[in-house]
């Protein structure tokens, strides 16, 4: 048996089908299958993912419903379709093979699609540390119910207690501590998350978080890296240089890191120790003013890149205040480095 | 930067120097680690091990050659080494439903009661590089993706040509041993292999009172690079305590503020003791000169590792094997392997508590005595090759 759902049609037997794909959130993906390709196999082609299980027809997860067109499942085998389900258009995705443009319904969202779905939850705070007089170094412990997971890169948003006001910050720990995330927090004179850390935070208290949230994300390539960090831009360049130190072959990684003033420097040690265990790790840090430090260079951690930093196949992240990353931008561009290889995570400062 | 210096003491900066080693509770991935011993595994049997989380089968064919594949029926889970069944050469079979595996490249090559089923040659479990070597069997554990494995030899501890000790690569090398699952995480199994301050452990052990030995109560490092680093390009990573170099260490023999004096009058030839990646210590002259007890620390998940004891020797005639497996069976495992080791995982478990619930890693007062444990940490920390990660859905 043959199972057609839809009009009668002339079906084109080499044209590709435009899919469509609507999930419970409203999303739609697009993609065009061959004629031959099973719409699982089509979609993954086309980079979206679908939630499916045993791509064999037998566990019944990508179970989508046909609105439109028509779809045919292998007739020959016995599926976990039953007929009464089939008449009513539901289809197992790894299987069928559309006869023509046709549209699907799916009973989920499409952010489950997402390597990390974001969530929230209360998390302790198990550390707070000021590695420098204007940076606080918050240590959060996740609850181990929470199913938490993230790309180096990405940040989360913070509640600051007892008010409505979150703020948002970049994970400095590594992929592999899905439990204990670290912050790194600049502290202004005055704003309620500094306010907050400096007078009212305490070991043990808990915080609203939701994450993981951005697209400012690491791929993980032995490609030559460059991170470019201004201040607490640091935190997502230390969370990737958790993920790039096991990338075989490591890649060579130049990390240039300014701040603005010898009280304002943090996590020296931290680089050094970096330094110990990254072979291929270079870091370059400068101070804006550097009185009082003459070890170290004075300028922008743009002033210290150099022509022969940047290789044809180097890829770039930037992470600190917008001057810099636009600096930043033009000045690995004129390198040579397309755009697309010149990924950026700007500070928004907040209005209080 | 001081590195080694400033790595006594108790602070988070000092356990930033070797935060992946703080990290890798679950193991380093992507290694190789011992699965079994070779005369576990029959022609047509199947082990099952753990090691890092992954489930593992190993099996050997009827040309006498291993393979490994994942000990999960894709089917309903079960574990293949549960019930072992090899109907075919290089296949095993799931007890329960029948699927049988491919045990060269995991192919589901048939289901027994069902011959013509669809799933036939589209699906299949995951292989595992496997290498035989002086009566054990290796197998590469890690990433799905991470390529070719580097040699076995890079995992193993280094063939040392000063002192030419056995080593599992050397001709006419016989080994015996034993394995068996403890609690506790593997680290603190290596860092207490390794560690010269635990002697006073062992102050009162058979072993060492019936050979009259003179035992040191501690081994007091003289210099900063009394542990040696070694870093072989493409080779074993790893620190070796050299006490064989009296310019070294000093070993302390008493302690007259609580009155103790090792026992023992019989001076040997010292047990130089080195800890390599990802986790393998190598005594040389122990149990008696001549012998080399290696140990394997495999982790099988955070709260667990097996323990392997293996004793090494040459032997070129079967009358010189024999002798060997005599003193093993009378001498080397009742004395050292069971008495002496079981104080050393006496000292473990008792740490365990505190390591893995109160953060002890993040949380402990070393003395000058845990120099070569920290060099350790480093050598760890960065030669690891990734982590091992929870397999399981609802706890980490």
């Amino acid at each position: 048996m043959t199972i057609v759902e839809g009009t009668e049609m002339t079906v084109p037997q080499t044209a590709s089908r435009h899919i469509a794909l609507r999930f419970t959130d409203g999303q739609v993906r697009e993609f065009d299958a061959d004629p031959g390709e099973t719409l699982l196999a089509a979609a993954r082609r086309a980079g979206h993912r679908l939630v499916s299980q045993c791509t064999v027809g037998t566990c019944g997860t990508c179970v989508g419903t046909l609105v439109d067109g028509a779809g045919e499942m292998p007739s020959d085998r016995i599926s976990t379709l039953s007929a009464d389900e089939l008449a009513a258009g539901q289809r197992l995705l790894c299987q069928t093979r559309a006869l023509c443009d046709s549209s699907f319904d799916l009973d989920y969202p499409a952010t489950l699609l997402e390597a990390h779905p974001p969530v929230g939850f209360r998390a302790r705070i198990t550390r707070l540390t000021w590695v420098a007089d204007t940076v606080v170094e918050l240590e959060l412990k996740v609850p181990k119910a929470i199913k938490f997971g993230f790309t180096a890169g990405q940040y989360c948003r913070i509640q600051v207690p007892g008010t409505d006001e979150w703020r948002s910050y970049s994970i400095a720990s590594g992929e592999h501590e899905r439990f204990r995330l670290t912050f790194l927090i600049r502290i202004l004179p005055s704003g309620v998350m500094s306010d907050f850390l400096r007078d009212a935070a305490r070991t043990g208290q808990s915080l609203e978080v939701e994450g993981p949230l951005g697209g400012f994300v690491l791929e993980p390539a032995p490609r030559p890296t460059v991170l470019i960090a201004g201040g607490t831009g640091l935190a997502p360049m230390l969370s990737m240089l958790d993920r790039l130190r096991t990338v075989q072959p490591t890649p060579p990684i130049l990390l240039l890191f300014g701040c603005n003033r010898p009280a304002e420097l943090f996590h020296e040690d931290e680089l050094a120790a970096r330094i110990s265990l990254m072979p291929t790790l270079e870091v370059r840090t400068v101070l804006m003013d550097n009185a009082g430090r003459d070890d170290l260079p004075a300028g922008t951690p743009l002033s210290v890149l150099r022509a022969d930093d940047v290789a044809p196949d180097t890829v770039s992240y930037l992470c600190g205040p917008p001057p810099m990353i636009r600096a930043a931008e033009e000045q690995l561009g004129a390198l040579g480095l397309p755009a697309h290889d010149i990924r950026a995570e700007q500070f928004v400062p907040s209005e209080n | 930067m001081a590195l080694i210096e400033s790595a006594i003491g108790n602070s988070g900066k000092v356990a930033r120097q070797y935060a992946p080693y703080v990290q890798a509770d679950w193991g380093f991935a992507n290694h190789w680690y011992p699965a079994c011993f070779s005369d576990e595994v029959a022609v047509n049997g199947v082990i099952g091990v753990t090691i890092g989380g992954h489930d593992i089968a190993v099996t050997r064919d009827e040309d006498g050659v291993v393979h490994a594949i994942a000990d999960r029926c894709l089917h309903r889970g079960v574990k293949l080494s549960a019930k072992p069944m090899c109907f075919a050469n290089k296949t095993v079979t799931c007890w329960y439903h029948g699927y049988t595996y491919n045990a060269e490249n995991g192919n589901l090559d048939t289901i027994v009661g069902s011959p013509d089923d669809h799933l036939i040659n589209t699906v299949g479990v995951r292989t595992y590089p496997s290498e035989e070597l002086a009566g054990l069997i290796f197998v590469f554990v890690g990433d799905d993706d991470y390529g070719t494995p580097p040699p076995l030899d890079s995992d193993l501890p280094m063939k040392v040509t000063d002192k030419a000790t056995p080593h599992f690569r050397d001709e006419k090398i016989v080994t015996r041993g034993i394995r068996r699952k403890l609690y506790g995480n593997w680290r603190l199994a290596a860092e207490n292999g390794l560690d010269p301050g635990h002697l006073l452990v062992h102050w009162d052990n058979q072993i060492v009172v019936a050979l009259d030995r003179a035992m040191p109560l501690g081994m007091k490092a003289l210099k900063d690079d009394a542990t040696e680093f070694v870093d072989i390009e493409g080779g074993p990573k790893g620190v070796m305590n050299r006490y064989d170099l009296p310019e070294n260490y000093q070993p302390v023999f008493e302690n007259p503020m609580v009155d103790i004096k090792a026992r023992g009058t019989t001076m040997y030839e010292p047990f130089r003791v080195s800890c390599w990646l990802p986790g393998i210590l190598m005594v040389e002259n122990w149990p008696i000169p001549g012998i080399t007890q290696y140990e394997f620390y495999v982790p099988i998940d955070d709260h667990h590792h097996m323990y392997f004891e293996v004793i090494a020797d040459r032997a070129s005639t079967p009358e010189e094997e024999k002798e060997f497996a005599f003193k093993y069976e009378n001498f080397y495992k009742p004395l050292g392997l069971l008495n002496f080791n079981n104080n050393d995982i006496f000292a473990r478990e008792a740490t365990e508590e505190h390591y893995e619930r109160f953060d002890g890693w993040n949380n402990e007062v070393l003395s000058n005595m845990d120099f070569s444990v920290v060099a350790w940490r480093k050598q760890a920390a960065k030669h690891g090759r990734g982590f091992f990660q929870s397999p399981f859905v609802d706890e980490d």
